[in-house]
């Protein structure tokens, strides 16, 4: 634990300090513009060419890290994992991206794909696919979001089924859907260092298991080149 | 979206990781159940002797069931989950009455037996029982 907050705090300084602070400030309406705040980059999606940010969320059952780099063409390659109660873990890999981007509002879509991992009663590991929207609506400082996710794993089991002539192995595979239901607002404390409190809905074995909605919070943190401000009427 | 899971399926093959291993120990169980000179319907269960590990460890845990006929000899195979218990107990109780429960409320007296197979795991296990004691389940018939 001292040691994410350590490693928050030196990339907390690292945003700050970083050249990106050089840019001519602005009023409060064009801060708000697209691209601004690392924290809109992390919950809305997508980010600017060569800007990152990185977002560590705790939460009851659910808390992540997730991390994004904007590159040319607006696709952004990000990290993100998952884990419900340092039980079940999710890693991933994958890219997002932009979809509609407007100075009041945002439209992005991600795609994911990593494994699964859970310990306990019922251990579980499998590949998994996710894709996720993401809306956000910006009102100045402050952005609700909301995003949709489906998640698919596929568990692989072994059957050794053992006769009195011989030993025979068979594999077969189970499907789980968990789709995923999140939303929030996000406040941009700086430019490079934001704030977000929402709940999550992870319907894991759905439709056949329920699950009741969680709460986080999470600290966003980001830095790099940002676009000059964009023309409200575009 | 069809297309996923086999895809998903891809990487878990090529890398050999099963999620979950379940070893099936192929088990035919052969005998006969009497009540004296009875004829009627008899149920047979098997019973693991312990299951569960940990603190979830318990006695028995049904395996399977199936009805027969008393003094009939009858053959049931049957999957034994290695991983989920060990030992193996054999129940029987004969329907008496006919209403497929065991000393219901008001009801005949229907008699009951246990055995634990001894050198369990085998694949050929051969039970001759004569179920006798009155309105017992296994729980109770336990050494």
């Amino acid at each position: 634990m001292r040691g994410a907050v350590g490693l928050l705090a030196l990339l907390v300084i690292v945003a700050v300090v970083s050249p990106a602070e050089a840019m001519p400030r602005v009023h409060r309406p064009e801060f708000t513009k697209n691209g601004d705040p690392a924290t809109f980059d992390i919950l809305g999606g997508g980010s600017p060419e060569g800007a990152w940010a990185i977002e560590l969320r705790g939460g009851y059952p659910w808390s992540s890290f997730r991390g994004q780099l904007g590159m040319r063409g607006g696709l952004t390659p990000l990290v993100d994992l998952q884990t419900a109660l340092f039980k079940r873990w999710e890693p991933s890999l994958g890219f997002s991206g932009r979809i509609v981007d407007r100075p009041r509002g945002r439209l992005s879509g991600e795609l994911l794909i990593g494994w699964t991992i859970e310990t306990g009663e019922v251990p579980k590991n499998g590949p998994h696919a996710v894709a996720r929207v993401r809306v956000m609506g910006i009102l100045g400082r402050v952005a609700p979001w909301f995003a949709v996710a489906t998640g698919h794993t596929v568990y692989v089991d072994e059957t050794i089924r053992i006769s009195e002539n011989a030993t025979e192995t068979t594999l077969s595979a189970r499907h789980e859907w968990a789709p995923v239901v999140e939303a929030g607002i996000a406040i941009a404390i700086t430019k490079h260092v934001g704030i977000d409190l929402g709940f999550d809905w992870h319907f894991v074995g759905a439709p056949d298991r329920f699950a009741l909605p969680g709460l986080h919070l999470g600290v966003q943190v980001g830095a790099g080149p940002r676009p000059p401000p964009m023309d409200f009427a575009r | 979206m069809r297309l996923l899971p086999p895809l998903l399926l891809l990487p878990s093959l090529l890398c050999g990781c099963a999620s979950d291993t379940t070893t099936l120990f192929e088990v035919e169980l052969r005998g006969v159940i009497t009540y004296g000179a009875e004829v009627g319907p008899v149920e047979v269960q098997v019973h693991f002797e312990e299951a569960g590990e940990g603190e979830l460890n318990h006695p028995l845990g049904e395996i399977d069931r199936f009805w027969t006929a008393l003094d009939t000899p009858f053959v049931f195979a049957f999957d034994y989950p290695q991983d989920e218990g060990v030992g193996l107990i054999v129940y029987a109780w004969y329907d008496a009455d006919d209403d497929g429960v065991l000393c219901a409320p008001g009801q005949v007296d229907e008699p009951a037996g246990l055995i634990v197979v001894p050198g369990f795991p085998l694949h050929d296990v051969d039970v001759d029982m004569d179920v006798g004691v009155r309105c017992q389940g296994p729980e109770d018939l336990l050494p």
